[in-house]
């Protein structure tokens, strides 16, 4: 979507239209879903803050600047809604999460079976990350954003990002790696 | 397991997990309340005089240069929505670079002027990258480090592009070289091959310097690679700061993908050798 489409959409939202929401919801729906699921690790939670997100977006779209780049207008509130949640719930990860972060973890399966199983919760291993780093990875695949854009919303030096972003990816190697030596 | 497989390992995680989108439209859609319709905000704007006429000031440059940018960029359609830098932000990114090249050099800035690609003294064609499915090509998500590329590189090799394609399976380019020179070694041949996933396409009848792995692959993908213009000047990713001079020269640079942000990293260095380069790099 570009920034004149998505100025249309929200017009339509401004006049009580909600097919200007649906029309972002469409676009974005996903993208906003997987950020929160990235960052939550619960699907219930995840439907919940997505739905809640785009009724804040119908609430809050008069404050919303024309021109001034929607993604990352859209991001800094899912930013700050993930924030909320965490404090709001203050929440400890669920038992098997728990076990999915445990280092030790990754010695005691010796499988293909549970190797593969490790594989298929790489997004768990993000948790070793900083949460800086995690951050940049989850806006970069999940929400598909580029550098620019990221670097834009946490208001670093676009260079900072992408290094950062590399050191994240470099640490999952290492750490996928430890894992299969086993 | 590689980089590349960890970055798609986690692409396919977080995006195979999608909820069933209708049904939360419908749930979104029942608890939406009335809209009172609101009008967008507007800033107010203090400033004194001065800074109201640095503003105007610009604008001006912005849209003189944006217009010079779209007027020569013939390949328009391929920028990306979040590409599109405004020139007043590379001329303070290129001041940065140019107050930080000058300061080791312990020379003076000078003031930023910005060529545009299309512009420099090269052959403009696009031969290649029009047959190219960009959106194949790889992710760039590697920072640029040149002491880590002079480690992994064992020759330095110039060469004249003769042609390019992109395999239909893999999706990555093939190219066919011509050497015209190689420092580092002698490689003893006329022609070579190169397969890579870079997204920065290197474009038929133009030349290169670039540095390459014993295996004769591109020693780092993740960047334009150093193009030398007809008049013998260099056109680099200011990553390569031993090349970098405080006279070096701005240049927007024809973006290809989205991830391509060296489009405003480029820069061109006239009457450079590459002895500097070379004699660091055979020091390690």
């Amino acid at each position: 979507m570009t920034d004149s489409q998505f100025d249309a959409a929200v017009e339509k939202i401004r006049n009580g239209d909600k097919t200007g929401l649906k029309l972002i919801y469409d676009a974005y729906g996903d993208r906003i879903y997987r950020l929160f699921l990235s960052r939550t690790h619960n699907h219930q939670d995840a439907e919940d803050l997505t739905s809640d997100f785009f009724l804040k977006l119908w609430e809050c779209a008069g404050s919303y600047q024309a021109g001034s780049g929607h993604k990352c207008w859209m991001s800094a509130i899912v930013r700050n809604m993930a924030v909320d949640h965490f404090r709001k719930s203050d929440r400890e990860l669920p038992a098997e999460d728990v076990e999915m972060l445990n280092p030790s973890a990754f010695t005691e399966h010796t499988t293909a079976e549970d190797t593969t199983i490790h594989h298929m919760h790489m997004t768990h291993m993000l948790s070793f990350l900083s949460e800086e780093e995690q951050e940049i990875v989850q806006m970069h695949i999940a929400a598909e954003l580029t550098f620019r854009e990221i670097a834009v919303i946490l208001k670093r030096p676009l260079g900072t990002v992408a290094w950062k972003y590399r050191n994240a990816i470099g640490k999952l190697q290492k750490l996928a790696r430890e894992g299969e030596l086993v | 397991m590689t980089k590349k497989e960890i970055e798609e390992r986690l692409y396919q995680e977080m995006h195979q997990n999608i909820p069933d989108k209708e049904a939360l439209w419908q749930k979104i859609e029942q608890n939406l309340p009335e809209q009172t319709v609101s009008q967008p905000v507007r800033n107010r704007i203090h400033m004194s005089a001065g800074k109201g006429f640095l503003t105007i000031a610009a604008c001006l440059l912005l849209t003189i240069t944006g217009m010079q940018y779209l007027k020569t960029n013939k390949s328009e359609n391929m920028l990306s929505e979040s590409s599109a830098a405004p020139a007043a932000e590379i001329a303070e990114e290129a001041n940065n670079d140019q107050a930080a090249i000058s300061e080791e050099a312990g020379g003076t800035v000078s003031s930023p002027e910005i060529l545009n690609y299309q512009d420099l003294n090269i052959i403009h064609n696009q031969t290649i990258a029009s047959q190219v499915n960009l959106s194949r090509l790889g992710t760039h998500g590697e920072y640029f480090s040149e002491d880590e590329i002079l480690q992994d590189t064992r020759f330095f090799i110039d060469v004249k592009i003769l042609s390019g394609y992109q395999d239909t399976e893999s999706g990555n380019m093939h190219y066919t070289l011509q050497i015209l020179d190689v420092y580092g070694g002698d490689l003893n041949l006329s022609e070579i091959t190169l397969e890579t996933s870079s997204a920065y396409i290197l474009e038929q009848n133009h030349e290169y310097v670039l540095p390459v792995t014993a295996d004769l692959n591109l020693a780092y993908e993740c960047a334009p690679q150093i193009e030398k213009t007809q008049d013998e000047n260099l056109i680099i990713p200011n990553g390569w700061y031993t090349l970098m001079q405080s006279n070096a020269i701005p240049v927007l640079y024809t973006s290809y993908g989205k991830d391509d942000y060296f489009y405003d990293r480029m820069y061109l260095t006239k009457n450079l050798n590459l002895d500097l380069l070379i004699q660091k790099w055979q020091k390690l």
